[in-house]
């Protein structure tokens, strides 16, 4: 088996997962062989840019991917020693939202434009802990003091509240059935930076207050950077590095990652071209073959566009795939 | 429920186009060019005789006194004396108007009972084989002109089949085929609007997110994406009454039911004015109504409406 | 030296018109705004959804005429220029979008769009095709694209594209508003080098609208924060930086994650 999971319990383990759609007829594999483990209590960062497969990975966490263009998934995603992918509907049902629940980036679209918040609650309530109306009133009393929403939430629609408390609500919503895991789909993305702050403070604390194992998704370097306590790089469908929170900002391995870093803007860049990773990222139709990265990388050689580098552990739980970690140059002038 | 403010502007305007509707009725009748005492004596009728009636229509007097006396005339449901029938004219469109309001109101009924189902069976398996045979039905249906379905209908189950009687109104097998008829046209139209609302709440952020929440799929089509998805329909679905209205008048004719659309259809071919004026009104003022009725419940069931 | 752009005591109030009654409290989306910004410099502006960042960029080039103050270019009050005189002197300020899929037609191949831009800007018929390939030039695109419909290219190029076309009257004031929010962030560093290339090359003038407290300190020379409509902070970037003085930008500033530390 791939990955080492060491002396850490792991709550959710991804294996070689690929999953496959269909785009104008091509076929397009969004994830191409994902490893990944999710450890108890952690804050675990998920970053990557638009097309990495990040929103992929947690559909397919919760097997949620169907419709027209969806072509099939293999390999295996372990949740106490299931795999969640062969489970029936019914089986997978009694997992999703009670004991792996999901935050979306856009909660406006994600609430249901015909029901309060109230309704929301009790309808989880009702199917996962088949909790009556009486006692569910008390917990969901409870619950929105836990995510910092006055009572009068629960009357009121989603429309009705401003973008942070509608996120409040999704996460009440999250946390009703006391999931073990809470997958975070770029929670606060489409939030101001005071509200994000406000969010973020508050999933740091259910994180704290409920035991929760979190996979934080983003596409902001910054905001992982602040919560997360390990953080993971995809490219092209495919896990590329994985450390430790400040082993990864500071001594990034992979030459993708540590670009990316440099391409950043901040005052303290302030004066100093920022750093460009020519050309885009590849089109899941069309990933090159190798390194998915080769043809962006400035320190390729003839073995990256042929051999696939593996995730393997560079050293103490740091993992990269790349046939030469760490060897991209330091521009002059950067500072640590 | 719908807001006091809500309801009374909806409720002004209705009464507003109610005024809008009588008003240009007289419009039309009065202003335009065209002596209606003339028309009614003929041709042949002499200039004194022509006075006479204008003096008993009252057409000889100012028209701003004319459409005050007809405004208030007409709130009192006084519509004037059929010319043919010698009856006045409220009395003959109560006699009339039960029938085709059941009409409508079954063949409505009807409608949304086959096209909600099968729109929502054709929008969860979309491209299924359900969803072909209810695109089939709609094309075959929406193509057909209602008195063409309505005579497919009778020779196939009343004069084929003698399953139902040819024409009349005795029982209530009577109303069976005029009732189809206007229902399968309807539910044409009416299934493929829930069909595509359908598909699209089923689209929505929300649903997936339902489903990531662990709901069961039942519970996310009919409790969630059914709910928003009847939205629209409920707006359609008041013009389409409109059309059943219209609808019945070729369809009282097919099978010679003693309706509100027969006795309008033959006092257009006898020139019967009073009739045909009072007619429309109703027809008019039961269309606003209905579509009143779908406003409030559309706020009903949509909260942001419901709020503002 | 007299400012490029100044802007003195600028508002733009909407009044919430209803069928009875006219809204008595009318909404200012921005009030009493004054900067100024020197030829070929960046001055960022930066406040939170709703704080009439937008509403700002429009007032300042007119598209919705200001209710009350002054703005001038290069020294001319454009509330002076009668329609046609402000449509000369648009040529001279371009607006840059964020959204870079809605700003082009997508019926219309590129070479259209910039030609349409191009026949604004004056530029005679026979020099259009070359001018425009020279523009697609200068923002890192070649002729081969002259003949694609936007849908072909990616979100950066499609902003490139934009940025393009906005140049086409060689203006000297481009308002960038939030121009690379909705990009990927190894994208958004290629679209924030072409910017100050090409603000370089030309000696531009920008003004920088972005949510993006960390981007906004990286280009600007100087910072202004907007809160409801008012300018709370507004000074040389070093100087906000270091020492804001409103306590609104010192909480911006806290609650803004970063990825390199300093202070």
């Amino acid at each position: 088996m791939q990955g080492r999971t060491g002396d850490h319990a792991c709550v959710l383990q991804v294996r070689d997962l690929h999953v496959t759609f269909k785009a104008d007829g091509e076929s397009a594999e969004a994830l191409r062989g994902m490893n990944l483990d999710l450890r108890q209590g952690e804050i675990h960062g998920l970053v990557g840019e638009s097309g990495a497969g990040k929103s992929v990975l947690l559909h397919t966490l919760l097997n949620l991917n169907r419709g027209a263009s969806f072509v099939r998934t293999t390999g295996r995603v372990l949740y106490e020693e299931r795999n969640l992918l062969e489970l029936f509907e019914p089986e997978i049902r009694r997992i999703r939202g009670a004991e792996i629940a999901i935050v979306f980036q856009e909660p406006a679209k994600h609430l249901n434009p015909g029901l309060t918040i109230e309704e929301h609650i009790r309808d989880l309530l009702r199917y996962h802990l088949g909790v009556t109306r009486r006692p569910a009133g008390a917990r969901t009393a409870e619950l929105l003091e836990l995510v910092e929403l006055p009572l009068r939430v629960l009357r009121q629609y989603a429309f009705e509240l401003s973008g942070g408390m509608q996120q409040r609500a999704m996460i009440a919503l999250a946390i009703a059935c006391n999931p073990r895991v809470l997958l975070a789909d770029e929670p606060t993305t489409a939030l101001d930076v005071t509200v994000q702050r406000q969010i973020l403070e508050l999933l740091l604390r259910l994180r704290a207050e409920l035991g929760l194992s979190v996979l934080f998704v983003s596409h902001d370097l910054a905001v992982v950077r602040e919560v997360a306590d390990r953080v993971s790089v995809l490219y092209g469908g495919k896990l590329i590095e994985n450390a430790e929170n400040s082993a990864l900002f500071d001594r990034a391995l992979h030459p993708y990652t540590e670009l990316l870093l440099r391409s950043v803007p901040s005052a303290a860049m302030r004066g100093r071209a920022l750093n460009v990773i020519p050309g885009t990222v590849p089109d899941a139709t069309a990933v090159p073959p190798g390194c998915a990265f080769h043809p962006r990388c400035p320190i390729a050689a003839e073995r990256c566009a042929i051999e696939l580098p593996e995730l393997r552990a560079h050293h103490e739980d740091h993992s990269v795939a790349c046939f030469f970690p760490g060897q991209l140059v330091e521009p002059a002038g950067r500072q640590g | 429920m719908p807001s006091l403010r809500f309801f009374l502007g909806k409720l002004g305007r209705l009464i507003a186009t109610i005024f809008a509707i009588t008003s240009l009725v007289f419009i039309v009748l009065r202003v335009l060019p065209g002596d209606p005492a003339r028309t009614i004596a003929g041709l042949d009728a002499d200039e004194r005789e022509v006075a006479a009636l204008r003096a008993e229509l009252g057409t000889d007097r100012p028209l701003g006194e004319q459409y005050l006396s007809w405004l208030s005339a007409t709130a009192r449901l006084d519509f004037g004396a059929s010319f043919f029938h010698e009856r006045p004219v409220v009395d003959l469109i109560r006699e009339r108007i039960p029938l085709t309001l059941s009409l409508s109101v079954a063949a409505f009924a009807g409608a949304l009972v086959l096209a909600l189902p099968l729109g929502v069976a054709m929008a969860v398996r979309r491209w299924g084989a359900v969803d072909y045979l209810g695109m089939g039905f709609s094309h075959a249906a929406m193509a057909l002109p209602e008195f063409w379905l309505a005579i497919l209908l009778l020779l196939g189950f009343a004069v084929l089949l003698g399953w139902f009687p040819l024409f009349g109104a005795a029982t209530p097998r009577h109303f069976v085929l005029p009732v189809v008829a206007l229902a399968l046209s309807r539910a044409a139209v009416l299934v493929r609007l829930v069909r595509s609302s359908m598909i699209e709440e089923l689209d929505k952020e929300y649903v997936l997110a339902a489903r990531a929440h662990g709901l069961p799929e039942p519970r996310i089509r009919y409790r969630y994406a059914l709910r928003n998805a009847l939205l629209p329909v409920i707006t359609v679905g008041a013009i389409q009454f409109g059309y059943l209205l219209g609808g019945s008048i070729v369809i009282e004719q097919v099978f010679s039911l003693p309706g509100l659309g027969r006795l309008l259809l033959s006092a257009i071919y006898r020139r019967d004015f009073p009739v045909v004026q009072g007619g429309v009104i109703v027809t008019a003022v039961v269309f606003s109504g209905v579509n009143f009725i779908a406003d409030l419940l559309y706020s009903a069931a949509n909260p942001k409406i419901r709020m503002r | 030296m007299t400012p490029f752009v100044s802007v003195e005591g600028l508002s733009k109030t909407y009044t919430a018109r209803s069928l009875l009654r006219r809204s008595r409290a009318a909404t200012h989306a921005v009030r009493d705004v004054s900067f100024a910004i020197a030829r070929n410099t960046i001055m960022g502006l930066a406040g939170e959804s709703g704080s009439g960042k937008s509403t700002l960029a429009r007032a300042l080039v007119h598209l919705d005429p200001p209710s009350s103050g002054e703005v001038r270019v290069a020294g001319i009050p454009l509330a002076r220029l009668g329609r046609r005189g402000l449509r000369k002197a648009r040529r001279r300020m371009q607006i840059v979008f964020q959204d870079p899929h809605g700003a082009l037609n997508p019926r219309l191949r590129i070479k259209y769009s910039l030609g349409e831009a191009l026949a604004n800007a004056g530029v005679p018929r026979r020099e259009r095709r070359a001018r425009a390939v020279e523009l697609l030039r200068l923002v890192g695109l070649g002729p081969e694209h002259l003949d694609r419909y936007p849908r072909a290219f990616s979100g950066g190029q499609k902003q490139r594209i934009v940025i393009a076309r906005a140049l086409a009257g060689k203006p000297e004031f481009l308002i960038l508003d939030e121009p690379v929010s909705s990009l990927d962030v190894s994208i958004q560093a290629q679209i924030i080098n072409l910017l100050m290339d090409l603000k370089q090359r030309f000696g531009l003038t920008y003004l920088f609208i972005s949510h993006d407290l960390s981007l906004v300190s990286y280009v600007s020379d100087s910072i202004g924060i907007l809160q409801d409509g008012r300018l709370v902070e507004y000074g040389p970037a070093e100087q906000v930086l270091k020492q804001p003085r409103s306590e609104y930008t010192r909480a911006l500033f806290d609650a803004s994650p970063a990825m390199h530390r300093e202070r």
